[in-house]
C-alpha cells in the first residue's frame, strides 16, 4: 500500500490508542493564556456535559443549546478567574452552566412562557462517541441516583426542586409547605450527605 | 441574622437564591472562613448532580462557539494572589484595574477603573440595603395585575416587580422618581416584561417612585397614569 505523496509508507498497522482524558485543570490554565488549541480540547471534553445538564434543567433542545453556547463562551472569557483552590475545573464550569440554566428558567417563568411551552421530553441522548465514556457516565449516573436515594424525602425533594427546576429556597418552602429555616437546613444537610456518599474531592 | 446567612450556604450552592440574596451571601462569604471552607465541597457535590448526563453536541454548535470565542476578549488575570482576603473593595478593584490597564494601554485605565469601581460599589450598596436592620419593605398591587415590592434604606431602594402583564408591542415600562417640588425624573426603562430587581440610589429627598407604560425607548416625562406609586 502506498502512502500519499510525500508521506512515509506504513509497515505496521496503526494500533488504536485509547483516548487520553486530559487533565482539565491544566487545559483550563492554558485557555486562560488564550491558547485556542487548548480551548478546542476543553470544548470537546466539556460540552457534552454542559449540554446534558442544560437539557435536564431546560428540557427545550434549542434553549439548551443557546445556554450551553453562552456557558462555553463565558468559560473562555473568564478562564483567568478559575481558582484551583476553590474546586476543580469541571466543578467551576458546571457551576457556571447551572447558574446560567437557572437564570434562563427563571426569566422564562417570568415571561409566562413556561406554561405555554409544550414539555419536550428529553429524547434518548444521541449515541455516545466512545463506549468508555458511556460506561463512565452510566456509572456516575447510577452513583448519583443511589446517593440521592440515601437522602430523606425532604432533603431530596428540596435539592431536586432547586437544582432541576431552578426554584429558590423560598419557592421550595411554599411548594412543599415547609418553614424557610427548615428548607435551608435540609438543603445544606442533604448536600453534605450527598457529598459524603459521592466521595467528592474538592 | 448572621446565623441566617450561614444557613444559606446549601441554598447558595444549589443556586436556589435570588439575585439580592446571592449578593448578600457573597458579601458574607468574603468574611466567613467557615463558609469558605464548606462551600467548595458542596459545589462539587452539586456539580455531580448535573454532570452525570451527556448529550452529543451538534457540529454547528461547535462552529458557532468557536466563531464567538474568536471575537471575545478574555478577562485579564487578577493581580492579587487568590486566597487572600479582600482588604478593601477599592484596593482590590484598583489592583484589577491596574492589570487591565496593562492590556488596554493608558487611555483605557480611567474608563475601566470607573466602571469597575462603579460595579463593585454597586453590589456592595445593594447588599447594604438588603441587610440594613432599619430597612422598610412594602408590597403593593399594580394596576393591570401583579405586585411591586420596594425595600428602601439609607437613600437607596430595591424595587421588584412581579407578575406584571407584558407591555403592548412598541411600549415599555418606565421607572420614575418624584421630587418634593412635584417634578418627575426618569430612572430608566424596564422593558416590556420587567422581572429583575432594580436598584435605585441617590434617592435623596424623593417623595415617591412610580411606574408607567410609555413608548418604546422611554419618554422624557410620563405620558400615562402610573400603574403603581410607591411613596418613600
Amino acid at each position: 500500500m502506498t502512502g500519499r505523496e510525500g508521506s512515509p509508507l506504513r509497515l505496521v498497522p496503526d494500533v488504536p490508542t485509547p483516548p487520553v482524558t486530559p487533565d482539565l485543570d491544566d487545559v483550563l490554565r492554558l485557555v486562560a493564556r488564550s491558547d485556542e488549541a487548548a480551548y478546542e480540547v476543553l470544548y470537546d471534553a466539556v460540552m457534552p456535559r454542559v449540554l446534558g445538564m442544560a437539557r435536564r434543567v431546560l428540557r427545550d433542545p434549542s434553549m439548551s443549546e443557546e445556554v450551553a453556547q453562552e456557558v462555553l463562551v463565558e468559560v473562555w472569557r473568564s478562564a483567568t478567574r478559575f481558582d484551583r483552590s476553590k474546586g476543580s475545573a469541571m466543578t467551576w464550569m458546571l457551576t457556571i452552566a447551572h447558574r446560567r440554566a437557572v437564570d434562563r428558567v427563571r426569566s422564562e417563568q417570568a415571561l409566562g412562557a413556561r406554561e405555554e411551552r409544550v414539555a419536550v421530553r428529553d429524547a434518548a441522548a444521541a449515541p455516545f462517541d466512545s463506549v468508555a465514556e458511556e460506561v463512565e457516565t452510566r456509572l456516575e449516573h447510577e452513583q448519583v441516583r443511589l446517593c440521592l436515594g440515601g437522602l430523606t424525602d425532604l432533603q431530596r425533594e428540596s435539592i431536586e426542586l432547586a437544582y432541576y427546576k431552578g426554584y429558590t429556597y423560598k419557592q421550595v418552602g411554599e411548594l412543599l409547605d415547609v418553614p424557610l429555616g427548615t428548607v435551608k437546613a435540609r438543603m445544606r444537610d442533604g448536600l453534605v450527605r450527598l457529598r459524603d456518599c459521592l466521595g467528592v474531592e474538592r | 441574622m448572621s446565623e441566617d446567612v450561614h444557613a444559606l450556604v446549601g441554598a447558595y450552592a444549589l443556586g436556589a437564591v435570588d439575585d439580592v440574596e446571592r449578593l448578600v451571601f457573597e458579601r458574607h462569604l468574603a468574611q466567613c472562613a467557615d463558609c469558605q471552607g464548606e462551600l467548595p465541597s458542596l459545589l462539587a457535590a452539586v456539580a455531580k448532580l448535573g454532570g452525570a448526563q451527556l448529550a452529543t453536541p451538534p457540529a454547528q454548535l461547535r462552529a458557532s462557539v468557536m466563531a464567538r470565542v474568536a471575537r471575545t476578549t478574555q478577562l485579564a488575570p487578577l493581580t492579587a494572589p487568590s486566597g487572600h482576603r479582600r482588604r478593601s473593595g477599592l484596593s482590590r478593584v484598583l489592583a484589577v484595574a491596574a492589570s487591565i490597564a496593562v492590556v488596554l494601554g493608558i487611555g483605557g485605565v480611567a474608563v475601566e477603573q470607573q466602571r469597575l469601581v462603579h460595579e463593585r460599589d454597586r453590589s456592595d450598596r445593594i447588599a447594604a440595603v438588603a441587610s440594613d436592620p432599619d430597612k422598610r419593605t412594602r408590597v403593593m398591587p399594580v394596576v393591570g395585575g401583579g405586585t411591586a415590592e420596594i425595600t428602601d434604606a439609607g437613600g437607596a431602594a430595591l424595587v421588584s416587580l412581579r407578575g406584571l402583564p407584558t407591555a403592548p408591542d412598541n411600549r415599555t415600562y418606565q421607572l420614575w422618581k418624584k421630587l418634593p417640588d412635584d417634578s418627575v425624573v426618569s430612572l430608566g426603562v424596564l422593558g416590556r416584561s420587567p422581572s429583575k430587581t432594580t436598584f435605585v440610589d441617590n434617592l435623596g429627598n424623593s417623595t415617591a417612585l412610580a411606574v408607567t407604560i410609555e413608548r418604546d425607548g422611554g419618554a422624557d416625562q410620563p405620558t400615562t397614569t402610573p400603574t403603581v406609586v410607591m411613596p418613600l
